[in-house]
């Protein structure tokens, strides 16, 4: 079963500015080093800190859909983000491991950054398993994170166009076991939007990444830089 | 992520990926199994250590993360895992796909070869509860039941732990540190 009404007919990773991109992570999927070209040598900046995740120069658009917010409201995300630091991540409620990894991850990594450049992102969370992910799900469970996160969702189409929209794989929610528990796939990538020209330049693919990574790369992304 | 030079670190992971085998390579980073073939004092037993929970996000959902070593010279494997506090207990590994998807994979049969420990970790292997019927609270006790093919039933203590701090998700070292 799966959530994406596309997920049969859609091309994914074909033909795009980030099939690349798209390559490099399967790649990576053990081992996260990578054949990478992709990856900046981080060298030509004089930067001594590498940077995470994987670059993609060309940018990705944000998703031109509107969701809903936590309060119920709609939430025009290329409006809502313009000229923020905005991370993106689509994930679930009831998922064990990447989701609350990503965003503890993120939220250890603002404590240790404090204050400055890359303090405030805006940390925006889809939860695309809309059945259990409803606006009071997502308050409840980022305020136990860190209640400036935001949660995000809508109906399934407007989820699955956004998710089609930043090139991520098909949603697909698993069959119940006996007690109503299911779980869903979901590509672990966040995207890191540059406030400087609202396109993607940077993502990083979940639970891969640790907090120093984001101490380390918030504050540059802040400033729209991506290498 | 170390900052040393990119080309030492391509060879570094390669070698470790020959070192682990699939193992290591198909959980993310690193994150998962590791087995340290040869590395364990041969205790003679099966034990599990450093058993800890992140006090989850969703109250009914949590993930123990630990290491389950194996100081006996019989490869063993894990059958299952109980605890009070769940409805479910399952064993699972967290893949990336093809597609950069989050996969999770129930690991119904756990090998955990004879003097070897295998690591539970963000991203990789846990145990997942599910169902849990109290409220975690950090520093609370939660008991677990292993059941293995061989050494049969061990008992084990996980402890919450602050959102992150479980595994090597919060002290961005990373890695895994038992070999």
């Amino acid at each position: 079963m799966t959530t994406d009404p596309d997920a049969l007919t859609r091309r994914r990773f074909l033909g795009a500015s980030v099939a690349a991109s798209g390559l490099a992570i399967a790649g990576l999927a053990g081992c996260s080093f990578g054949p990478s070209s992709t990856k900046d040598p981080s060298i030509e900046t004089g930067e001594q800190k590498p940077w995470g995740g994987e670059v993609d120069e060309q940018g990705l658009a944000k998703p031109d859909v509107t969701f809903t917010d936590m309060n119920g409201e709609p939430f025009p995300f290329v409006e809502k983000t313009k000229g923020k630091l905005a991370l993106l991540f689509f994930g679930y409620t009831n998922c064990p491991d990447v989701c609350p990894v990503t965003l503890s991850s993120l939220n250890r990594a603002l404590d240790q950054i404090g204050n400055g450049p890359g303090s405030d992102p805006m940390v925006l969370f889809v939860g695309v398993d809309i059945a259990r992910d409803t606006p009071e799900q997502l308050q409840t469970y980022l305020g136990r994170i860190n209640p400036t996160f935001l949660g995000l969702t809508g109906t399934e189409k407007v989820i699955a166009e956004a998710n089609r929209q930043v090139f991520n794989g098909p949603i697909a929610i698993e069959e119940p076991d006996e007690n109503g528990e299911y779980a869903v796939i979901h590509s672990s990538k966040v995207f890191a939007y540059s406030p400087t020209d609202d396109l993607a330049h940077r993502y990083y693919p979940g639970s891969d990444v640790r907090p120093q990574t984001w101490v380390q790369d918030l504050p540059r992304l802040a400033k729209g830089r991506y290498t | 992520m170390t900052p040393s030079p990119r080309p030492l670190l391509v060879a570094l992971a390669l070698a470790a990926c020959v070192l682990v085998g699939t193992a290591a390579c198909g959980s993310g980073d690193g994150a998962g199994t590791a087995a340290a073939q040869g590395g364990e004092v041969a205790s003679g037993r099966v034990t599990v250590d450093g058993a800890t929970i992140d006090w989850p996000a969703n109250p009914r959902v949590a993930a123990v993360r630990m290491v389950v070593r194996n100081g006996t010279g019989t490869p063993d494997v894990l059958r299952s895992v109980s605890s009070p506090v769940a409805e479910t207990v399952t064993v699972h590994r967290t893949d990336t796909d093809a597609q950069g998807r989050s996969v999770m994979t129930e690991q119904a049969e756990l090998a955990i070869p004879a003097r070897s420990s295998v690591t539970f970790e963000p991203g990789g292997l846990h145990v997942m509860l599910t169902g849990i019927t109290r409220d975690l609270e950090v520093g609370d006790d939660v008991e677990l039941t292993l059941t293995f093919e061989h050494a049969g039933v061990v008992d084990a203590t996980a402890e919450v732990v602050e959102p992150g701090a479980s595994g090597t998700g919060g002290d961005g070292s990373g890695g895994t540190h038992d070999h």
